[in-house]
């Protein structure tokens, strides 16, 4: 007999208790199976504060937003940028306010036991009471003459000489004032207090980021002449995230998707801009153009800033919401700017101011606010102008430094130096022929580009 | 083997030893019955979940309608929302808190949000 066999013997024929042991391992699986349990409904709960503490972190973000924006228009002071708030629940924001175009942008970051959130809001104005009229026609030296069709159903405001009736040829003539409102005639009536310095600035900041061909920041986060293969046309859709500029240094079509919620991204073209009918663009991005930016039809752009030094111009049928600065601006027939748009027409640094013009084409329509501010200390009607087609709507608010040749209708309000068109051989100043302004339409909702007035309330325009 | 060495054999379970597995085992299965029962009975994190989306729901309604009256009501699970809302000029502090009905001074959630009085429209 070997010794293993002797072994197995001795153990087959031992009759010690094993209850010990076999109870000892009950136990060690009955606990694992409990420790098993234990976890899972310690996650669950972990879970649920986890949510909660995201809640109360997106609610603090949210609130730091709102009351940043209430404090920055109480006070108007550029050094109030950025602030800190503490809730009662314990959860805590930090926010900042700063440009994105003609609006604010407040960034915010709420923050409760370990969890943060990021919300960036859009801000703009909301209108002044100083802007419940329909129209202000800040002309002292001429009448404000209706003829055709022309109406205007709201509170306006004109010079000494006041409101009358005209005749022209194809036109009918109104038997009275087709005013349904007050008329305040002033002696010197002005346009509403406009300061144009902030625009200014991000204008100076565009140029420069285009003067530096995109040298700025790390080579890191820069995409240089993208164009320098001799194609001119780029899909942005690989365009990595930690990318802040691109520059083109040739004409260039842009193609794709591409969507920014954190850290903007600048699209730097030295040359005209093709947006085309592929092309996808929400967020913030801002493209930044020598010559003309063209806007196909089919295109997506949303919260994007489109800059030209020179124009844009819009296809007919193509649909946006963004901010469009630009000496001259140019929406063919039936083109859209949904709100919140702003299209804000500027010398762009330039010495010839001649090219200022923004033209709403027929059956066009724009949700905003369209601006038009000269440099000129007396800004010429005919070339600094804002062109309303007939069949053109524009719902928000329309102000122009120089004239407006307003054949379609505004639904909000009218502010201008003067009114002007041309039926051969005559030119008409302060003639209305077929404009259409209803100022009680207007949703007590809507937000102006700010700087407007003295005193400034900013409320939330869009969620990015 | 005869069966007069089989009855002179000491070997198998003593009872000393099947006392000391039996007290072990019973020591470590009540109170683990106890804490499993308790576990699988506990439902706060259901609670936790279940008041969130409501308190959650209820700030939204707040937002859209801009209603801002302080109100209360019954919910299931025996819980009680309480609005509380705090106006500062335009803005509106509102509280919403969600307290069990049987402990009503030890609140399950509280969540608060300042909101602008002012009707807003976003695209």
């Amino acid at each position: 007999m070997t010794n293993s066999e002797v072994t197995n013997y001795q153990i087959f024929k031992r009759e010690g208790g094993f209850a010990l042991p076999s109870i000892i391992f009950l136990i060690t699986i009955l606990t694992m199976v409990a420790g098993s349990a234990l976890s899972i409904v310690y996650l669950r709960k972990q879970i649920s504060l986890r949510e909660i503490a995201r809640v109360k972190a997106s609610y603090a973000a949210e609130s730091g937003i709102v009351r940043l924006l209430h404090q920055y228009g109480d006070s108007l002071a550029d050094e109030t940028q950025v602030a800190d708030f503490s809730e009662d629940d314990g959860s805590q924001s930090h926010v900042n306010i700063g440009r994105w175009g003609a609006l604010e942008i407040v960034r915010s970051m709420g923050s409760y036991q370990n969890m943060t959130i990021e919300r960036t809001a859009l801000a703009a104005q909301i209108p002044p009471p100083e802007l419940d009229k329909a129209l202000v026609f800040a002309n002292s030296s001429h009448q404000l003459v209706f003829t055709g069709a022309s109406r205007i159903v709201g509170d306006i405001v004109v010079g000494q000489p006041g409101t009358s009736i005209g005749e022209l040829k194809n036109y009918p003539s109104p038997i009275v004032v087709p005013v349904k409102g007050s008329i305040d005639r002033r002696k010197i009536p002005e346009l509403p207090a406009f300061n144009p310095n902030p625009i200014k600035k991000e204008i100076e900041h565009y140029l420069d980021l285009l003067a530096e061909r995109g040298k700025r920041g790390s080579e890191s986060n820069r995409v240089m002449d993208s164009s320098a293969n001799g194609s001119n046309n780029y899909n942005i859709g690989r365009v990595q995230d930690s990318t802040d500029y691109i520059y083109f240094s040739q004409n260039t079509i842009l193609k794709d998707t591409i969507s920014r919620r954190g850290k903007p991204l600048h699209i730097l073209v030295n040359g005209t801009a093709t947006l085309s009918k592929s092309i996808r663009l929400s967020g913030l991005v801002v493209v930044i153009a020598s010559h003309m930016i063209t806007v196909e039809q089919g295109a997506e752009i949303d919260e994007t800033i489109l800059f030209s030094q020179d124009s844009v111009e819009l296809e007919s049928g193509a649909q946006v919401t963004c901010q469009i600065i630009a000496p001259s601006i140019r929406f063919d027939a039936n083109s859209v700017a949904g709100y919140p748009s702003i299209l804000y027409s500027c010398c762009c640094g330039l010495s010839d101011t001649t090219r200022q013009r923004i033209t709403i084409g027929p059956h066009a329509k724009v949700e905003g606010t369209v601006a038009l501010f000269s440099p000129r200390s007396i800004p010429q009607t005919s070339d600094n102008l804002i062109l309303i087609s007939l069949g053109a709507t524009v719902t928000g608010a329309v102000y122009s430094t120089g004239g407006v040749t307003l054949d379609g209708s505004v639904i909000g309000i009218v502010m201008t130096r003067d009114f002007y068109f041309y039926d051969p051989p005559t030119t008409y100043l302060g003639w209305l022929r077929s404009a259409d302004i209803e100022r009680n339409l207007l949703s007590p909702e809507f937000l102006l580009l700010p700087e407007f007035g003295n005193q400034r309330i900013y409320a939330i325009l869009d969620w990015i | 083997m005869n069966p007069k060495s089989f009855y002179l054999k000491n070997d198998g379970y003593t009872i000393i030893e099947t006392l000391v597995a039996l007290v072990l085992l019973i020591s470590v299965l009540i109170p683990l019955c106890v804490t499993m029962g308790n576990l699988f009975l506990d439902r706060s994190a259901d609670v936790m979940s279940y008041a969130l989306g409501i308190a959650i729901s209820e700030m939204s309604e707040v937002e859209t309608n801009r209603d801002f009256t302080a109100r209360h009501h019954y919910l299931d699970y025996h819980l009680v929302l309480s609005r509380e809302t705090i106006p500062m000029q335009e803005l509106v502090e509102v509280k919403i808190t969600i307290t069990s009905a049987n402990q009503a001074n030890k609140p399950v959630l509280t969540i608060s949000k300042w909101i602008s009085s002012r009707p807003q429209i976003f695209k």
